[in-house]
């Protein structure tokens, strides 16, 4: 297994921030959040239109502003680290206890 | 008057030593110089100082300026700015604030306001259109910065000070709402002159030159600033705090007094925690599409919440990992009146002064639940809180430690650790009003946070950071946040950090200072004006007057070298001490035995000097006469000018 943790606007987008899976390399790492994030997300819409139909339930709590999980994304935009050095090769193999950090560009001030 | 649209075309000037009041000249040509801001400011004292003045002195002006944009309803264009001498550092500052105050003296008719001598006690300036009223309010003394401001009806512009102006703390701030004025101890400045605060109500609005041109540019810029990943999604979703992360991925995360870029608990602090737990709603400047304010709740209040500057220094400088304490802290500097960079920094500061036993003030790192204490007694200048008021400069002088206080040119620096970002060093040795990670060119976007340049290479960074410098510099003068100057850096070079366009042009920025050095000295050559530099385009179609990219980067070269003309008159050194950084950053290595984790600072400067045109950190009469720096006659009396 190897820890995923996720930031920035990759975070927001993706809806969780950390995962543990099996993957050999980044790209699977990709695809594997890809998969949770697909799942995650339909589970979300699901529940979310029981609530809307449960008479029940007489307020939704409106959602954090800042968090838009969608249902896929390309990673084109992932800057990753793996045990805290910069990896430029997505096919690099990963191991056993690695912990990975996928980040977005950023800025500010 | 003016002939220049977007302009009211009028300057107030204050003399509260007579209570009278009266307008500035300033004309069309100082104008197009000039176009206002920052580089006016800079301008108007650089012919009013003399070599000697102090801060506190009763002739030291404070100059409050707009840009030609404010109320102009472009992106991120209601900024405005206060320039005077620091009482931090001694020589110019230049403060940023995104409150009202602005909007609402230009509102009232005036472009900016400059104010001398010193008020026998505590006043209010009131402006009202044309019409300027002094009044005593003694009853206000003491008065945080929130409370003070309640006092005032709504329509007005406001800007106060709180307890630590009052008492001249030296880096005391001035606000306007939530905003502040942070950097340099203006806030001092109008506690020394007794202004707690000024207000601004009118009706008045600028013409424009062409609106029509001129809402077709703000709405392709708003299209930009949106697309953008940065501009558009990063800053909207997660705020400045969501630089936490990537800065303790590159190692520039300032942590415990700079001796360290990586804090072990920076997800406790970081931009995700504050969006995931804290984070009530997004808020902004007026027509800002970026809307990077974090809303916060802090004990039933809906308050402004920390930026990443406050959350770094705060937090893994101190070796704190509360996020809890550090949004309380925030809301308590802002009412005190205070700047959290220089608080913060003076604060590690004299925790490293405890642990090397060089002074025993009982603070300690990681230790921090009595800082609430310590801020009231810093905003009062009480106890320890009296010596930790003046900043770590006079606190080295005083205790010893010089290698290890965090400061340029007597200004606490950023929360950036710029061995991880060697650039970012020059930058903040360079930078005019001190350790700021603004005015120093904010290399770190290149140098790993947004594109993936080599950190650790001073290949390329002189040209860029005085690129960079200058992009902000005349940004800052025409009214604009800084911000939005990340995105003159195409959207898919961002968007794509991996791919061969991108790491091509990273490859090409190391060998760029040929391409610079002729573009600094020739600017003319980019008379030209594209999309992608929106900041010209947007500047002729409100005011009629005639940029290009070319010479809207000399503007921003004449307000770095005027700056920097007017720190010299005011003491600044040349030579070997001119632009330094203290020895931690220089000769420490960040990772231990990696020769490359320190600031090549003397090779990259050298090559700073002969691109700006510099001769040991001060411009020559050249460089000065070629930019149209405005000289005053007083320089020959200051070395090297003059005096031998």
């Amino acid at each position: 297994m190897v820890k995923v943790k996720i930031f920035g606007v990759l975070r927001t987008t993706i809806g969780f921030g950390y995962l543990e899976l099996d993957a050999k390399n980044v790209l699977d790492v990709f695809a594997e959040i890809s998969k949770t994030m697909e799942t995650r997300y339909y589970e979300e819409q699901k529940k979310l239109e029981e609530m809307k139909n449960d008479p029940n339930v007489k307020y939704i709590k409106p959602k954090n502003p800042a968090l838009e999980p969608q249902k896929e994304i390309t990673f084109s935009d992932a800057i990753v680290y793996v045990n805290g050095e910069r990896c430029l090769k997505k096919k690099m193999k990963i191991f056993e206890g690695d912990e990975i950090w996928l980040l977005s560009p950023a800025a500010g001030g | 008057m003016t002939n220049y649209k977007g302009y009211m075309g009028k300057v107030l000037f204050v003399d509260l030593k007579d209570k009278t009041y009266k307008e500035f000249p300033w004309t069309d040509k100082d104008r197009e110089r000039t176009v206002g801001g920052k580089i006016m400011a800079a301008d108007i004292l650089l012919n009013h100082i003399k070599p000697g003045m102090k801060a506190f002195d009763e002739d030291n002006w404070i100059v409050i300026t707009t840009g030609p944009l404010t109320r102009c309803k472009s992106p991120s264009s209601t900024r405005f700015n206060i320039s005077t001498i620091s009482p931090l550092t001694g020589i110019l500052t230049s403060s940023n604030c995104g409150g009202p105050f602005g909007r609402r003296l230009k509102k009232a008719g005036w472009d900016a306001m400059i104010i001398t001598g010193k008020a026998d006690e505590l006043t209010w300036i009131e402006i009202d259109n044309d019409i300027v009223t002094f009044h005593d309010v003694p009853e206000m003394r003491g008065m945080l910065t929130g409370e003070a401001q309640k006092k005032f009806a709504s329509g007005n512009g406001k800007l106060v000070i709180g307890p630590a102006g009052e008492n001249k703390v030296l880096y005391a701030a001035a606000f306007s709402g939530e905003r502040a004025a942070g950097r340099g101890g203006v806030g001092a400045v109008f506690g020394d002159k007794n202004i707690k605060a000024i207000t601004a109500k009118g009706n008045q609005e600028p013409e424009i030159y062409d609106q029509e041109r001129l809402d077709f540019l703000n709405e392709q810029w708003t299209n930009q600033l949106k697309k953008h990943p940065i501009t558009g999604a990063q800053l909207s979703k997660l705020g400045t705090a969501g630089l936490v992360a990537p800065m303790q991925a590159h190692r520039i995360l300032a942590t415990k007094n700079f001796s360290e870029g990586r804090f072990e608990n920076f997800e406790k602090v970081s931009g995700e925690e504050l969006t995931e737990k804290y984070l009530i709603k997004n808020g902004g400047c007026q027509t800002c599409p970026m809307r990077c304010e974090r809303r916060v709740m802090h004990e039933g209040k809906n308050v402004k919440g920390p930026e990443l500057e406050t959350l770094g220094l705060l937090g893994p400088n101190l070796m704190n990992d509360d996020l809890a304490k550090i949004i309380k802290w925030n809301y308590e500097l802002d009412e005190l009146g205070m700047d959290t960079i220089s608080t913060a920094g003076s604060i590690a500061f004299a925790m490293e002064l405890q642990e090397k036993g060089l002074w025993d003030s009982g603070l300690q790192f990681g230790q921090t639940d009595n800082l609430t204490e310590v801020f009231e007694d810093i905003a009062h200048r009480k106890g320890i809180g009296d010596v930790l008021a003046d900043g770590t400069r006079i606190m080295s002088e005083k205790f010893g430690g010089k290698d290890f206080a965090i400061q340029t040119k007597g200004m606490e620096l950023a929360a950036y650790e710029p061995r991880g970002a060697v650039g970012q060093g020059l930058g903040y040795a360079t930078a005019n009003r001190g350790g700021c990670h603004l005015n120093a060119g904010y290399m770190v976007v290149l140098e790993g946070l947004g594109l993936n340049m080599d950190a650790y290479t001073p290949k390329g960074k002189a040209g860029l950071t005085i690129a960079f410098q200058n992009v902000m510099e005349a940004a800052s003068a025409a009214g604009f946040c800084l911000f939005t100057s990340y995105a003159v850096l195409p959207w898919f070079l961002i968007a794509k950090p991996t791919s061969i366009t991108t790491r091509l042009v990273q490859n090409v920025f190391k060998f760029s200072a040929p391409v610079l050095y002729i573009a600094s000295k020739f600017p003319e050559i980019l008379a030209v004006n594209i999309p992608l530099v929106q900041y010209p385009r947007v500047l002729n179609a409100a005011t009629g007057m005639k940029y290009n990219v070319g010479k809207f980067l000399k503007n921003g070269a004449l307000g770095y070298n005027t700056e920097r003309l007017a720190n010299i008159i005011l003491g600044q050194p040349v030579g070997p001490k001119a632009d330094t950084l203290p020895k931690r950053l220089t000769d420490e290595e960040q990772v231990s035995g990696n020769k490359k984790t320190k600031v090549p600072l003397d090779k990259m400067k050298k090559s700073y000097y002969i691109i700006r045109g510099w001769k040991d950190g001060a411009p020559t009469m050249h460089t000065l006469k070629r930019l149209g720096v405005r000289i005053p006659d007083c320089i020959k009396e200051v070395f090297p000018y003059g005096k031998g």
